[in-house]
């Protein structure tokens, strides 16, 4: 390539006027925004992203049934010709043995009546709530029945119908509730054991672990560093471009996990969502300095990070003395356990909401002084950055 | 004409490796070129003198001040490293507009000073829209040169700026670092191609293994650097005797025997040598039928130097 010099031979001198700088933390952070989202946000890497974003709602989408599919897998009514062969394995086994009319038109009724008590379900209602009246439809299901084989059946058939008719029932009443935990397991599953203590932290560690190293190793540090801003404000600045772009990735994919969430018909999301974001708006930040803190700290930043998980918030998180504040995890687990049905299914530990707030935003900012102290202090080299 | 940097016995170590080693020196306004081989210490002395390095021991100033995070100071210095590194997902635009946020400048005030930099270094307009990975080396150099002008520096610091330009722009960029100078810009240049720096550059620096060999205009380090050692081939009837002879008189740094009737000898300080040679020449009773030096070029010179 001819390194496109079709510019004029002479091209003018520009007049020496000084020009007018005025170096300032918000001009600058305007200027490291720009450069984060439009280095991130490019047509390159935009599969990538797509996918990202995607994955988790396609898993939850796939784990998570419907009300509907789970009441029909899972319901007293789900399996007539089963209910009807052990009828028929009884009264065989009792020398009353059915015959071939009889037993077709038992088959028949049996068909019927389930599938009739079945469409009577409510579509959608959470099955937690329904299980009474499940119980009431599976009686009032027996009695059609009862009836109608009344005439079809000899005395000692009859007999033992009455017997298995009895055992069924009381089966019916002896059933555990149906909990809401097993449809909508996967879902919150996904949402907090993988998604909120997995992936989330690990996310924002990788993305601001990398703040100065990743620029190291593009070698265009430099760039940055002969600019009017001190070391830590350009850490700072960073961050805090790096960061609000976490918290709108984050936001996305968050806002598909539960739009996937309430197509699988998972109830309360409403009143779950605005809680999990304003846990998810806290916890980006501290996780993102921790990152940021790390990434200073050792060019293995992740595997610290992996190790910093395992001691503090698998560890430490755990024992039951005031020692356990320090794990981010638990004050974020005491906010979110304010939703009922989290709080139903995990038995989270509540602390006051201040402390749940004010924990993760102390964190923040001391993770993110200790990076900035270190970047002050610390000379970056890219050739020897480069041989380690 | 007073220095814009002074160095006072300054170090910096990488670990147990040596990259600059107490060095002193003082650089004037207007054009400096900075020489010297791979690992001579250019690329050290250049971080130190942009505040991207500390000293490890003794002092360098940049207009009397100590360049580590002192975002004052480095508001008067522009930068254009070495190497190809811009960031490859960027249009030069978007990013010469991020880096003028960064320096202080207001939006419109920016993109105006983008675009005119832009044209200042040669970048033609339309590519301006592409992203930098399609770019090739030269303009990959043009737009590293375009940010280290955008805040209008008073100091310019270019490391190895010609790399990647082919010789029409390279042509233009002398131009325009010539064009700088004469608008008040100090530029330090460093570069290992030293016909570049002997037409660009009054004032130069000689860097080996982390020392200073010479500095100063390229007059004086002629003269510094041709005293410091000269070689000279001698055509004579008895090349081994003429050796001996010179190497007992003690002028000698050391001979090669070429050829049957061929010597070639390294002197140190050849002002001395010239002035008893022809007594050394007599007392020998060797016949000389030709006497060469090497030529003076400062490439001669260098070559000599750092090798």
């Amino acid at each position: 390539m001819a390194d496109s010099l079709q510019p004029p031979p002479s091209v003018p001198a520009l007049p020496r006027t000084r020009l007018q700088l005025h170096p300032s933390f918000l001009g600058g952070l305007r200027g490291i925004w720009r450069l984060t989202w439009k280095s991130q946000l490019t047509w390159r890497q935009a599969p990538l992203l797509v996918v990202g974003l995607l994955i988790l709602p396609v898993l939850v989408y796939i784990t998570t049934p419907t009300s509907e599919a789970w009441s029909r897998g899972r319901s007293l009514f789900a399996a007539p010709e089963r209910q009807f062969g052990e009828l028929a394995r009884r009264l065989g086994g009792s020398r009353t043995p059915l015959q071939p009319a009889q037993e077709a038109q038992l088959r028949q009724i049996f068909t019927e009546e389930f599938a009739r008590a079945g469409n009577d379900l409510p579509r959608g209602e959470a099955h937690v709530s329904n299980t009474d009246r499940e119980r009431e439809r599976f009686r009032a299901c027996y009695e059609r029945i009862h009836e109608r084989v009344k005439p079809l059946l000899d005395e000692r058939q009859f007999a033992r119908f009455e017997n298995f008719e009895k055992r069924k029932l009381l089966e019916a009443e002896r059933r555990p509730p149906q909990l809401l935990w097993t449809r909508t397991g996967a879902f919150y599953h996904w949402l907090i054991d993988f998604y909120f203590f997995v992936i989330l932290p690990l996310r924002c560690v990788k993305g601001c672990g990398g703040l100065i190293r990743d620029e190291l190793q593009a070698d265009t540090l430099g760039f940055l560093l002969t600019r009017p801003a001190s070391r830590a404000r350009l850490l700072v600045l960073k961050y805090l471009a790096q960061t609000a772009w976490l918290q709108l990735l984050l936001l996305a994919q968050t806002a598909l996990v539960f739009a996937t969430g309430w197509l699988r018909e998972v109830p309360d999301l409403g009143s779950l969502f605005p809680l999990f974001l304003a846990a998810q708006i806290l916890a980006v930040p501290a996780w993102a300095a921790l990152g940021a803190f790390l990434g200073q700290v050792s060019q293995r930043y992740f595997a610290m990070a992996l190790v910093y998980g395992f001691i503090v918030e698998m560890g430490i998180g755990r024992i039951p003395t005031n020692i356990n504040t320090l794990s981010l995890l638990r004050h974020l687990k005491s906010l979110l356990s304010r939703n009922p049905a989290l709080q139903g299914i995990y038995d989270w530990p509540a602390r006051g909401v201040p402390i749940s707030v004010v924990a993760p935003v102390v964190a923040t900012l001391v993770f993110l002084g200790l990076a900035a102290v270190l970047f002050t202090c610390k000379e970056y080299h890219h050739t020897a950055e480069m041989q380690k | 004409m007073s220095a814009i940097i002074q160095a006072r016995e300054l170090s910096r170590w990488y670990g147990i490796v040596m990259g600059l080693n107490n060095v002193s020196f003082d650089i004037d306004a207007g054009l400096t070129g900075l020489v010297g081989p791979n690992g001579a210490g250019k690329s050290t002395l250049i971080q130190i003198v942009t505040g991207q390095l500390k000293p490890s021991s003794g002092r360098l100033t940049v207009f009397g001040q100590a360049p580590w995070n002192n975002p004052p100071l480095i508001q008067r210095i522009g930068f254009c490293p070495e190497g190809e590194a811009v960031p490859k997902d960027l249009r030069p635009v978007d990013w010469l507009k991020s880096l003028a946020a960064l320096s202080g400048l207001e939006r419109k005030a920016g993109a105006a000073r983008c675009e005119a930099i832009l044209d200042r270094v040669g970048l033609a307009r339309e590519h301006w829209p592409k992203r930098m990975a399609q770019f090739s080396k030269g303009m990959k150099q043009r737009v590293k040169l375009a940010q280290g002008l955008l805040h209008d520096p008073d100091l310019l610091v270019l490391d190895e700026p010609m790399n990647g330009l082919d010789p029409m722009g390279r042509q233009e960029m002398a131009r325009l670092l010539k064009d700088l100078v004469a608008e008040g810009v100090s530029i330090l240049i460093s570069s290992h191609i030293l016909a570049e720096l002997e037409s660009l550059s009054r004032n130069i620096l000689i860097l080996n293994w982390g020392r200073i060999l010479a500095s100063g205009s390229q007059r004086e380090i002629r003269t510094d650097l041709k005293d410091w050692s000269e070689e000279l081939s001698i055509q004579c009837d008895s090349p081994e005797r003429l050796a001996r002879h010179l190497f007992d008189a003690g002028v000698l740094l050391g001979f090669d025997l070429d050829a049957e009737s061929s010597l070639r000898i390294r002197v140190k300080d050849a002002s001395a040598f010239y002035a008893r040679w022809t007594g050394l020449l007599l007392d020998s009773g060797v016949t000389v039928y030709a006497l060469r030096s090497q030529s003076h070029s400062l490439k001669d010179i260098f070559d000599k130097v750092t090798t």
